[in-house]
């Protein structure tokens, strides 16, 4: 069975030096499988994050599904921590009220109106 | 809360649904005072937009008090009156920062779906579909408000709702529709489609410095009201005669239009039979998505050199896009979902200013609890029927 890499990738439009460190901390609280690379953005006012993970090619392809395929998890974690250093926070939808995810595929998402107090 | 959910194909319904709560600290839960029907609602109404869920809230036209923030708010207080861009926007995004906030790159949970049709996310939308986030729309009694310092904008000014209910969409992106069809006093625009959108295409031309619109539709109740509301300086009734593409060369000399807005979108419909039956029986077997007859036209239209500003919502694909006339005749083609945020305090300021009242297009007005009777009568052009306003 085949394995095979996949590389995520992202672009943060803060300095190299605060998205390393944020990585830092992210990574240690949140799972991001894979291994973790920086590059300068065009211009120098961004940078690239990439996340690289292996994953068997038939599992992946069946993990893929139900939105677990290692790289949907791996774009998942870069999005997110996107969303954290640029406006400091996951946005929620009343749909997908965890924010982005890959596990939210249609069949499961909720409709788009409010949540139950208790829900939110 | 009541609002207007999404039950199937051809199908609204007024339910009771909970009410919205803070979900991110950057919300505001606002207290819905109008709220407005689309023409892009229709897309989903009409069941071309994929991804809606039954009970989905629409609406993405609407305004209101503010009745709570979040803990990160600090622009709005509680009882600010605001009315709302359609587009969710963070405000920090490398998009939002060059003012294309309908780019917003963190606004939709929902990116994989975006990205399965488009290759990329774009921003969330309120009320209108999984694609752009789930999000709960306004027309409702109370809508949830992410990046509220970013979206709202105050209304300090005593304005009646409906005299700035339309900042929230239609009159930006008429305006957007027109700033990209770089309007002149020695240029001709033509504008396809006399709905909401293409009035203000057509006043925003004007306001831009247009000395000749020239509007096209198949109503001619509509064509009155883009001359004696808009400003049009001639009409062209496509449902009387659909050879658009040689009226207007009559009207410029031979020249055609020096650009032209697309205020139609994927419901088009066109005079001629056999090219509106065509593009029918394509929709239903799902050999193309949207009908194109208004944007070929409008490229056939348009003098060479000239631009082509497509304001119509778009979802999917069209048959026979006219791509060698677009090449050969070196258009510019310029397109988006408006910018919303862009053009509010200068399109606020023309209506201050006395320079455009956009409440004439109202044709109707009703409670709420007649949502269902208000997408009917605006689907089916009823009683003369242009833009419908719900009051909650």
């Amino acid at each position: 069975m085949a394995q095979v890499k996949k590389k995520a990738a992202v672009t943060v439009w803060r300095p190299r030096d605060e998205v390393q460190s944020r990585w830092t901390s992210y990574a240690s609280d949140n799972a991001a499988d894979g291994t973790v690379s920086f590059a300068d953005a065009p211009g120098g006012n961004g940078t690239e994050v990439y996340l690289e993970v292996e994953q068997n090619s038939i599992v992946g392809a069946a993990l893929k599904t139900i939105g677990e395929e290692p790289y949907q998890r791996a774009k998942d974690s870069l999005h997110r921590f996107k969303q954290i250093v640029e406006t400091g926070e996951i946005i929620r939808s009343e749909a997908s009220p965890e924010g982005e995810t890959h596990k939210r595929i249609l069949p499961r998402q909720r409709p788009a109106q409010p949540l139950e107090h208790a829900e939110a | 809360m009541r609002a207007t959910v999404w039950s199937g194909r051809n199908t609204v319904q007024v339910e009771n649904v909970p009410d919205p709560t803070i979900l991110n600290s950057h919300d505001a839960i606002v207290r819905i005072t109008s709220s407005a029907i689309c023409g892009s609602d229709l897309h989903l109404y009409d069941g071309y937009v994929p991804t809606m869920k039954k009970g989905d809230i629409l609406g993405h036209e609407f305004m209101g008090e503010v009745v709570e923030v979040g803990p990160s708010v600090s622009k709005l207080k509680t009882g600010d009156r605001v009315v709302v861009p359609f587009p969710i926007a963070c405000g920090e995004c490398d998009q939002c920062r060059r003012d294309n906030y309908s780019l917003c790159e963190n606004s939709n949970p929902n990116r994989y779906l975006a990205e399965k049709l488009f290759g990329h996310a774009t921003a969330g939308i309120f009320g209108y579909s999984h694609l752009t986030g789930g999000y709960a729309g306004g027309q409702a009694e109370y809508a949830r408000v992410p990046f509220a310092d970013v979206g709202p904008f105050k209304i300090e000014e005593e304005l009646a709702d409906e005299q700035v209910l339309f900042l929230s969409d239609i009159f930006p992106t008429g305006f957007m529709g027109a700033e990209y069809a770089e309007p002149a006093p020695d240029k001709v625009i033509a504008v396809f489609g006399a709905g909401p959108v293409g009035q203000f295409a057509v006043a925003s031309a004007r306001l831009l410095g247009a000395e000749r619109v020239i509007a096209i539709d198949p109503e001619e109740y509509r064509l009155a009201m883009a001359r004696d509301g808009a400003g049009a300086t001639e009409t062209i009734n496509s449902g009387e005669n659909p050879d658009v593409v040689e009226q207007l060369k009559e009207l410029t000399g031979g020249r055609g239009p020096d650009a032209v807005i697309d205020a139609v979108g994927l419901e088009a419909t066109h005079g001629h039979a056999a090219i509106q039956a065509y593009d029918r029986a394509k929709q239903a077997a799902r050999l193309e998505t949207d009908r194109g007859h208004a944007l070929r036209d409008a490229i056939l239209a348009c003098r060479p050199g000239g631009i082509v500003s497509v304001m119509g919502v778009y979802g999917g694909t069209v048959d026979k896009f006219p791509l060698g006339a677009l090449m050969n005749k070196g258009l510019t083609l310029r397109t988006g979902q408006c910018h919303v945020h862009r053009y509010l305090e200068r399109l606020y300021g023309h209506i201050v200013n006395g320079d455009i009242d956009p409440s004439f297009i109202i044709t109707h007005t009703l409670d709420l609890d007649r949502a269902s009777d208000g997408y009917e009568t605006f689907k089916h052009k009823q009683d003369d029927c242009v833009k419908v306003v719900l009051k909650p």
